[in-house]
């Protein structure tokens, strides 16, 4: 017997192991949504700070609501042929 | 002779208002005023003194032993800017915070009758027991794992003592480090209300009103999450519950003062 008598239990519930349970699953499970949030926002932090590829800032092939007849050629246009296209998770 | 006798009658009562005192004395309630006030603590002191053992071996295995056996996992902890201390400072603030908020709402469902349509009495007293003391436990596991944490660098005098830490919200740090001191002295008061009566217990309690408003106050000031729209949301519908359930008790308590007087001018 204890030397401090407990109250008797009279819920048949389990409320009292219930939000323990649910107070350590609260505390570790928002640790890692923390940490997991921390993750996605590392990711985009990282798309917007690196400089897009040359590639992307040059003209297009063909330009649109251009007319053809004084639109450059693709010689004109690129001198040197684009470089390769590289996929990358920020790309993505 | 005569004054011989009168100083074995101030003797004899003398001892007999200390026998009172000791046991509770004019502060102990009439039986069938609080059908709550002779109900041992919820949480016997051997599991709190084993939970408060569990909580502090949990922060040294997380700050001394982990970092020393795991390099793998520490590196994620104690890195160059390493998060997971913060992390779960802030998960085990909002837990903490919930569970006081639990406490106060089983505490007042309790004390406005309102228990009586769920849970029952007797297991809203227990419950509004065991999530104060739950919740103690975990606001010290929000200040105390702090310590890990190499951003802040704050030490064991500065998380313990109110306005020892001046690198970020002086006064919303300090409102929560009051608050944590209240909490345990109303928590632990279940265990002392036999030793320091009724009535002193019950004055003790209203406390629990003022810590909360701290508690608030401190999680609108100085949580990190607090300009999100979910996190003031629960800031809402915490506040303004235990604002309601207050004002419903305070309401039905003088409903039931003015009954009485009803019937005792009857």
């Amino acid at each position: 017997m204890s030397a401090t008598p407990t109250l008797p239990r009279k819920d048949g519930y389990g409320l009292r192991e219930l939000i323990t349970i649910a107070a350590l699953a609260g505390t570790i499970g928002g640790w890692a949504g923390l940490a997991f949030n921390q993750r996605e926002e590392a990711i985009a932090a990282t798309a917007q700070v690196a400089p897009p590829p040359a590639w992307v800032l040059e003209p297009p092939l063909i330009p649109t609501l251009v007319p053809l007849n004084i639109a450059p050629t693709r010689q004109q246009a690129h001198p040197q042929p684009p470089a390769p296209l590289t996929v990358t998770r920020s790309s993505r | 002779m005569t004054s011989e006798k009168t100083a074995r009658l101030a003797a004899i009562r003398a001892k007999n208002q200390v026998k009172t005192e000791r046991s509770g004395g004019a502060g102990a309630p009439p039986a069938s005023a609080d059908p709550f006030a002779e109900l041992p603590p919820a949480m016997p002191p051997q599991t709190l003194v084993l939970m408060l053992i569990a909580m502090s071996a949990g922060v040294f295995a997380a700050v001394v032993v982990l970092p020393t056996w795991l390099p793998g996992l520490t590196n994620s902890l104690l890195g160059p800017e390493p998060k997971a201390y913060w992390y779960l400072s802030r998960s085990s603030a909002f837990v903490a915070y919930l569970l006081l908020w639990l406490s106060m709402v089983f505490g007042l469902l309790m004390t406005s009758k309102m228990a009586r349509i769920w849970p029952g009495g007797p297991v809203a007293f227990d419950l509004h027991q065991h999530t104060s003391l739950l919740g103690l436990i975990l606001a010290l596991i929000h200040g105390l794992i702090l310590l890990g944490d190499r951003y802040i660098q704050a030490d064991l005098w500065q998380i313990l003592v109110p306005f020892g830490y001046s690198g970020y919200q002086i006064w919303w740090v300090a409102l929560g480090q009051i608050g944590l001191y209240l909490l345990a002295v109303v928590g632990l008061s279940f265990y002392l209300k036999s030793r320091i009566g009724y009535r002193s217990w019950r004055v003790l309690h209203f406390a629990s009103f003022v810590l909360f408003v701290l508690a608030l106050l401190h999680a609108i000031g100085s949580g990190s999450d607090s300009d999100q729209q979910w996190v003031q949301l629960l800031y809402l519908i915490s506040g303004g519950s235990v604002l309601f359930l207050t004002i419903y008790r305070i309401l039905m308590s003088k409903n039931i003062t003015k009954k009485l007087d009803q019937r005792g001018s009857a």
